[in-house]
């Protein structure tokens, strides 16, 4: 094995994960020297195709000036914290190219107020320096350290190519995280599409679901009708209902009546359907408020209207067939308890998943391990 | 003479230990070296010598080609899928059962001769051996020194020391 030319080494590295890269490039001398030798381009080229084969979602090359193996070592996230080493939530920061946990980040990093007023850096120093902002600007000390002594050391004419050399730097460090975290968003979105059922069930809510019966139409829609032997003119007993909520009115019995002089159904099974369905939304919000506070900002009045309830209380109403209404009304309340309970387990599940992912800055856990492998 | 025509043309290898080896230019045409070359000179009967392979090594790679000889040829775009696969098939698999120098030595001929899906299993297999083992174990397997300094070690021991599960 060892006296294996360098070209066939790098075929076998084709076949190998980073993981067992990095275990390689500790057996020997000779094998650290193929995976690590400086500004080799076959030592890239190797890591490289371990990354895109073994990690495809991480096909964005790495930042300007990073190598292909010190990215690797940043992407593996299941390795958890860099610099305390047991951490396993941890973040990667590019701006730092270290990956680490919260507390590591908060001791190797100085406030610009800090480094301002205490340490007395120039501001034409800091510009050229990476920060992340976490509340406020943070510097990673061993950085600022390492290149103010690089800065201190120029003669005067060198001093502005530097400074220029460092800035372009900067800016293409700072588009790179750019794109890396746009690209993490859509990624994320896709995610949730595909995954979240909470976020499907919320923004389906006002319509019925898929097994339910034929969608109700809206308002808006004239043509159509609950009652396609209706005619067209009459309000349909949701915009009764509605009416009635607006206004805060009592349901009465003559009130209603009056409004309904004109139509030819039935009167009382229609008046029945209308204050069914507002009674049947009064009930609904108060238990799912009891039940579920998350449930009540969801559940508005017209939301509930053009939910699935509807369609069977009004068919059954107005057309008179009481008889089955109490056995499917009980039906539709066991499959919504089963949905809340559903919903509510989802929500425990996927706490960490949705709703720490849009306080980036706060999130130090990563939690894209997925990713890998 | 008869016999020979009747069986297609052959041409013949000389290993590097003077062993020669008379085989059927489809067969040797897997090796691209030789096939180049055979276009190259025409109907020869002269051998080819092949300074680079012992007769050991020789006749276990012109088995694989005996066997492999109606494959179609590998296209350099089909690189990916190739790589992609790491399944290797199970006549190939009972044929790369060797020792480990001899192992080398087919995939070091497969190399000099330009046989690609020969050096592709060879490699897969190599690193087969070396997927999921610790440092330790892929000394232990290849039988290489660790010729570290202690303090190289310890540098490169903290460099990849992560958080495990615990």
């Amino acid at each position: 094995m060892q006296f294996i030319p360098p070209e066939i080494f790098a075929k076998f590295c084709t076949f190998l994960s980073p993981n067992d890269l990095f275990n390689l490039s500790q057996v020997c001398r000779k094998f650290r020297g193929y995976l690590y030798a400086p500004n080799s381009f076959s030592t890239q080229q190797i890591w490289k195709i371990s990354r895109l084969q073994f990690m495809p979602k991480e096909d964005m090359p790495p930042p300007e000036g990073m190598s292909e193996e010190k990215y690797v070592r940043l992407l593996i996230t299941e390795r958890g914290c860099q610099i305390c080493k047991k951490t396993k939530e941890c973040k990667i920061y590019w701006e730092f190219e270290v990956r680490c946990c919260e507390k590591c980040f908060l001791k190797k990093t100085s406030s610009l107020f800090r480094l301002v007023s205490e340490i007395k850096y120039s501001y034409k120093f800091l510009s050229i320096m990476p920060c992340v902002r976490v509340h406020k600007l943070h510097y990673w000390k061993e950085q600022i350290d390492f290149v103010y002594s690089q800065y201190c050391g120029l003669s005067r004419e060198n001093l502005q190519t530097w400074l220029e050399y460092r800035k372009h730097m900067l800016d293409s460090l700072m588009k790179y995280v750019e794109q890396r975290e746009s690209k993490e968003a859509n990624f994320r979105h896709e995610f949730e599409v595909d995954h979240s059922n909470i976020l499907n069930f919320f923004s389906s809510l006002s319509q019925p679901l898929p097994s339910d019966p034929p969608s109700q139409p809206l308002p808006s829609d004239p043509p159509s009708h609950p009652l396609p032997s209706d005619p067209p003119s009459h309000p349909p007993p949701r915009k009764i209902a509605r009416r009635l909520k607006n206004n805060n009115e009592e349901i009465d019995n003559n009130k209603v009546d009056i409004l309904f002089k004109a139509i030819d159904v039935p009167l009382p099974l229609y008046v029945q359907s209308v204050k069914d369905i507002y009674a049947q939304y009064i009930l609904l919000s108060s238990k799912s408020r009891e039940s579920n506070p998350y449930y009540v900002s969801y559940l508005s009045f017209d939301s509930f209207l053009y939910s699935d309830y509807i369609p069977i209380i009004t068919f059954q109403s107005i057309r008179g067939e009481n008889e089955n209404k109490e056995e499917k009304k009980s039906d539709r309340n066991r499959k919504r308890k089963i949905r809340d309970d559903f919903i509510k387990s989802e929500k425990k599940k996927s706490k960490g998943k949705f709703y720490k992912f849009n306080v980036r800055e706060k999130n130090f856990k990563n939690k894209l391990s997925y990713k890998y492998g | 003479m008869t016999s020979e025509s009747s069986e297609g043309k052959k041409v013949t290898l000389k290993s590097c230990d003077d062993v020669e080896f008379k085989v059927e230019i489809p067969v040797a045409s897997r090796s691209i070296l030789l096939k180049n070359m055979i276009e190259d000179v025409g109907e020869t009967d002269q051998s080819i010598p092949l300074p680079n392979v012992n007769e050991k090594v020789l006749k276990k790679v012109l088995e694989w080609c005996q066997h492999h000889v109606n494959d179609p040829q590998p296209t350099n775009d089909d690189d990916d899928s190739r790589r992609r696969n790491t399944e290797i098939d199970d006549w190939d698999q009972r044929f790369l059962n060797v020792e480990q120098d001899m192992l080398f030595e087919i995939i070091l001929a497969a190399n000099y001769l330009d046989i690609k899906p020969l050096l592709d299993i060879g490699c897969k297999t190599v690193a087969n051996m070396i997927k999921g083992k610790s440092p330790e174990e892929i000394r232990n397997t290849f039988n290489i020194v660790n010729d570290f300094t202690p303090e190289e070690e310890e540098q490169i021991r903290k460099e990849n020391e992560w958080a495990e599960d615990r």
